[in-house]
């Protein structure tokens, strides 16, 4: 009998187990609400925010479960505590989409603190160790915003755009300090024993800057915080933009990274044929289907997935992105996808 | 030819460029209409559709928005005494728990670019939100965007709360937005889709005239 682990572990090992590895995301709250727990408790508390994963994976049974350390609270943290703005207003401006660096004189005020005196990296380091220990047999990955992404949560994605141009040294300097807030936030969190980190990037996707800019700009920082975090971390390091990266396939790949997890919009057929099997493909089942498709249109992407890209192992059927559907819809698509990827493939034979 | 500097320009994305140029133009008698029309909108067309045939991506967009805007802050003095028309009325907003605005905000500066106006509601907001400026603004269209598979259900619910006041029955909504899709669009019963900002200026005008 295989465990979570065994099968996503296949993946990365080329090997096989009895089926193709399923994971399908789940973001807070959309597992609808834990009995004894408000969705505060579970924004906020790292044993909730482990007995929410752990309550959601009981009944979903993904091969790997899911911590998302993806907020704009933590960046302003570690941006030490001579920023003269509280927890609370930091929260406010995100709620508003203010970004903090609006005005980028305060980043004259940025000094790297030590963020296990924050609030953020204590919560999710406590979630991720409560959920290795609650869910031991399934693999588990904890995200974490890579060096653009996390400058443009600071600065604003459209500001930070301009500013490429405006004022390039203040974009240099910016994505110095968010590639060390990176690489210190995947360091602690894989001390907790998780199995992989993936570096959340959608602000590197081809939907918001082009290859040229990713190129220049986004790509030598990622590779920079992968470099460190497979030097320094027993993570498996995986990768995932959000939107239509085609454009960008090699580019990604040549970061150094152990997988990449591609999103709906773009061709999983296309990065089959780039990747030639070098690194671990994630995907990509729409996560539109997960609200308003039918159980038939799930059942036709997973085929698809598995026909285009389980072939040899090296594959794991995902969902494109964070589901926000109903449970009932991810636990119809993962049982049909234990049965639709039971090898030998039915599809392919 | 002054114009074709201009255009060139706003393609280029260089601001500066543009306004000294549009002062220029001015100064040498060109009208206010020829300048906005045949240079700074005829170059962000121009862009837009490079963009829509994939040869330009959003930052070129944004600088090239950012330019047309420069050039047209010259030009709006003298639009206002001249009382152009608008071409409609406009709500903008990212929906609920989606703080992603850049696609929004480029939708919003090529709609102000072609004429419309533009009531532009922020990001993260409720489908209360867009009611209540339905109510208060009486637009023509109301477009939501989204960026996040997480958010992208409160469009429907969005789109349920404006078309369950009378006043919104007859409003054209449109919705956008790296991860939606047209198929999800018309699930949810929306009246337009468009996949990027100049497509949304296009499709917004079809659907006005099925009014």
């Amino acid at each position: 009998m295989f465990t979570g682990k065994d099968h996503i572990q296949a993946a990365f090992k080329r090997t096989f187990t009895d089926r193709v590895p399923v994971r399908i995301w789940y973001a807070v709250g959309d597992g609808g609400e834990m009995p004894g727990a408000t969705r505060k408790d579970v924004r906020t508390r790292g044993d909730k925010y482990a007995g929410y994963i752990l309550w959601v994976q009981d009944r979903v049974r993904s091969d790997s479960v899911t911590v998302a350390a993806f907020d704009m609270v933590m960046p302003a943290e570690f941006a030490g505590g001579e920023l003269g703005i509280s927890t609370r207003e930091v929260v406010d401006l995100a709620r508003r989409g203010v970004p903090l660096l609006k005005d980028k004189t305060l980043f004259g005020r940025f000094k790297p603190a030590d963020l296990m005196q924050g609030q953020r990296l204590p919560y999710y380091m406590e979630a991720c160790r409560l959920v290795v220990e609650g869910a031991g047999d399934t693999a588990i990955d904890a995200i974490i915003t890579a060096p653009w992404t996390t400058a443009a949560l600071l600065r604003g994605e459209a500001d930070l755009i301009y500013d490429t141009r405006d004022d390039p040294a203040f974009v240099h300097e910016l994505l110095r300090f968010a590639t060390e807030y990176t690489k210190t936030v995947g360091l602690k969190i894989a001390e907790t024993g998780i199995n992989m980190i993936t570096l959340g990037d959608p602000s590197s996707g081809c939907s918001v800057i082009s290859p040229k800019m990713f190129r220049e700009w986004s790509k030598p920082y990622l590779e920079e915080a992968v470099r460190f975090l497979r030097e320094n971390t027993g993570a498996r390091i995986c990768l995932h933009v959000c939107g239509k990266i085609d454009d960008i396939l090699e580019d990604l790949i040549n970061t150094g990274v152990e997988a990449i997890s591609i999103d709906g919009p773009t061709s999983l057929a296309n990065m089959v044929d780039v990747n030639r099997g070098r690194v671990v493909i994630l995907g990509n089942i729409p996560t539109e289907l997960f609200i308003e498709g039918s159980k038939e249109q799930l059942e036709e992407q997973v085929r698809y997935c598995i026909d285009t890209a389980a072939q040899e192992s090296g594959f794991i059927l995902s969902s494109g992105c964070t589901v926000p559907g109903t449970e009932e819809n991810v636990i119809h698509t993962i049982r049909y996808a234990h049965r639709y990827g039971r090898y030998p493939l039915a599809g392919l034979n | 030819m002054i114009f074709d500097e201009i255009r060139k320009e706003v393609i280029q994305g260089d601001n500066r460029k543009v306004q000294e140029l549009v002062t220029k133009a001015l100064s040498e008698g060109h009208g206010v209409q020829d300048i906005l029309q045949k240079a700074l909108i005829g170059g962000m067309l121009e862009i837009g559709e490079m963009f829509i045939r994939q040869e330009a991506y959003l930052p070129e967009m944004l600088f090239a928005s950012r330019a047309m805007q420069d050039g047209l802050k010259i030009l709006e003095p003298l639009l206002v005494t001249e009382n152009i028309p608008s071409g409609g009325k406009i709500i903008l907003g990212t929906v609920k728990d989606d703080v992603h605005d850049i696609g929004k905000n480029l939708v919003g500066m090529m709609f102000r670019g072609a004429g419309f106006e533009v009531i532009d509601l922020g990001v993260d907001v409720s489908p209360g939100k867009f009611v209540a400026a339905v109510q208060e603004h009486n637009p023509d269209l109301v477009g939501m965007s989204s960026l996040l598979g997480t958010t992208m259900r409160y469009m429907k619910d969005t789109l349920e709360a404006i078309r369950a006041e009378p006043q919104g029955r007859s409003i054209k909504i449109m919705v956008g937005g790296a991860i939606v899709t047209p198929d999800f669009a018309a699930k949810i019963g929306a009246d337009g889709y468009a996949p990027d900002a100049a497509s949304a200026v296009i499709k917004a005008k079809e659907l006005l005239q099925e009014k």
